[in-house]
């Protein structure tokens, strides 16, 4: 996590901030043109016209918005139960030897297992409703939030916690003032880790068992050879994941900006 | 602001019979010494000695296997509001700002008394800073300025200044020297460094093998200046530590 990065001297000047943005954007110009030109066969990959069409067609029906909905929600709502799940388990853990001892080879078994391994299984316990989606996602979005908690919270450096002690600090205003936000880089780690593992589960899950999100858009034009709508919601993913990213890295900024400040 | 916490001024101090063994090895045994309210202390003498061992059942970190602590005449077994320790490392929470570090702890209107606190070790206008953005020195500034925001009476101080470039040593000791007259706490202060316990001690306890083997009162006048008088203090404390070493060599 270094705040520099590289070693490259940075870019400055009015267009380095537009430089990162050439490439893509080089990259659809040649798409277009070769499209244009008949070089690419439509029917194997659409032009990115024809993807904006149904871009628009989309979300003039409302298709679109539909299968947003439902695809943000059930990421959603599985992150937060599985964050949750996560935070409570690597809390226990680090905070109580015991459970510990009780829980954590079980835990490191159990995180070795893709997650999407369990997808038949879950198939034949929920079908294809809701229920299968969220639990995988649950199931991915647990272990990245417990690793790094426990292991944060076992990193905060014990002689923090020696001072908090003889200053007067109770249990309580101990994990306020110490132990949580000495843990929160390495949580937040697990954050952005685990964002991406629920996004692919979430596009495995749509594309082999829904009847509404993204990923069941996807697989119904597949169906249509509507190439189109399939590269748009592979653009749709691309655009989310980037979105993930950055509310992670706002999160930082916010939480973490005691380290960013250099020694003046 | 000391009304906090208890009577204004020091504390009066006495160790009785301390032993402290870790398995087989007896660090402390049989220590004993008193201290006067608002007495300055120093302790001295070679690695391994116990003096930081000393310091950890003073402030009941740790508990002694045999002897106890009177503080005001008091048996001392937990933690108390009214002492304060300064550590090696200046130990503040990163990821407060600075006047957030000084009123760790505190209670009530910890703002205005974290300020005044920062202001006596002359680092009023930091309050908003990050630690990291802080020199050593000043980083050790406000660990000083967060043990006096609980306005103390028994101030113990683990070396604090061992980090430091020879500079700021001198400054932190001049201050430290200052808040001490100022305040009227009573400090026991480990040191390694012998001109540094005896420009700042009233007396100097040299530590050999865990027991308290001699004591010496310094009598000069503050603030101290190094003239013949200190250089004759300072070579017959550095000539007991040779002398340990001698046994050694």
């Amino acid at each position: 996590m270094s705040q520099g990065g590289g070693g490259h001297p940075s870019v400055r000047g009015p267009g380095g901030r537009l430089l990162p943005w050439l490439v893509p954007a080089l990259l659809i110009a040649l798409w277009q043109a070769a499209s244009a030109t008949g070089h690419i066969n439509p029917r194997i990959l659409p032009s990115p016209l024809e993807v904006l069409r149904a871009l628009a067609r989309l979300l003039m029906d409302g298709e679109l918005l539909r299968n947003l909905k439902a695809s943000c929600g059930r990421a959603g709502l599985g992150f937060l139960i599985g964050g949750g799940i996560g935070l409570a388990l690597g809390l226990a853990t680090a905070s109580w030897r015991l459970v510990e001892t009780l829980l954590d080879t079980t835990l490191q078994m159990v995180r070795t297992i893709p997650n999407l391994a369990l997808l038949p299984l879950v198939i034949i316990w929920f079908g294809i409703g809701e229920k299968a989606k969220i639990f995988l996602i649950v199931c991915g979005v647990t272990f990245p939030i417990y690793l790094n908690t426990f292991h944060g919270i076992r990193s905060v450096d014990p002689n923090l916690v020696g001072m908090a002690r003889v200053y007067g600090l109770g249990r309580l205003a101990l994990w306020r003032h110490v132990i949580l936000p000495g843990a929160l880089p390495s949580i937040l780690v697990g954050v952005r880790f685990s964002l991406g593992v629920m996004w692919m589960t979430l596009i495995v899950a749509e594309t082999i068992a829904a009847s509404s999100g993204l990923g069941y858009m996807a697989t119904n034009a597949r169906e249509m050879m509507r190439t189109d709508v399939i590269v748009l919601t592979i653009l749709l993913y691309a655009l989310l994941g980037k979105l993930a990213d950055v509310v992670a890295r706002a999160l930082e900024r916010r939480f973490l900006s005691w380290r960013a400040a250099g020694p003046g | 602001m000391a009304g906090e916490t208890g009577a204004p001024g020091g504390a009066r101090v006495k160790a009785i019979g301390l032993a402290k063994s870790y398995g087989e090895a007896a660090v402390i045994r049989d220590l004993g010494f008193g201290l006067e309210a608002g007495g300055f202390a120093a302790v001295v003498g070679r690695s391994g000695c116990g003096k930081t061992t000393l310091l950890r059942l003073l402030s009941c970190l740790e508990a002694p296997d045999a002897g106890e602590i009177l503080v005001d005449g008091q048996r001392r077994v937990a933690l108390d509001p009214d002492t304060r320790i300064m550590f090696q490392e200046d130990r503040l929470l990163p990821w407060k700002t600075v006047l957030e570090n000084v009123g760790l702890g505190l209670a009530g209107d910890w703002r205005r008394v974290a300020l005044g606190a920062l202001g006596d070790v002359g680092l009023g206008l930091r309050g908003g800073d990050w630690p990291r953005q802080l020199s050593g020195g000043q980083r050790q500034r406000v660990a000083l300025a967060r043990a006096l925001a609980h306005s103390p009476r028994l101030l113990l101080l683990d070396e604090p200044m061992g980090a430091l470039d020879a500079l700021t040593r001198i400054e932190m000791q001049a201050l430290v020297g200052r808040v001490w007259a100022d305040r009227g706490f009573t400090a026991i202060l480990v040191t390694h460094d012998v001109a540094e316990a005896i420009t700042l001690a009233d007396r100097v306890i040299l530590l050999e093998k865990g027991r308290v083997s001699r004591e010496l009162a310094i009598d000069l006048p503050r603030p101290r200046r190094r003239d013949a008088h200190f250089a004759r203090l300072e070579a017959e404390v550095l000539g007991w530590i040779m002398s340990l070493y001698a046994g050694y060599i």
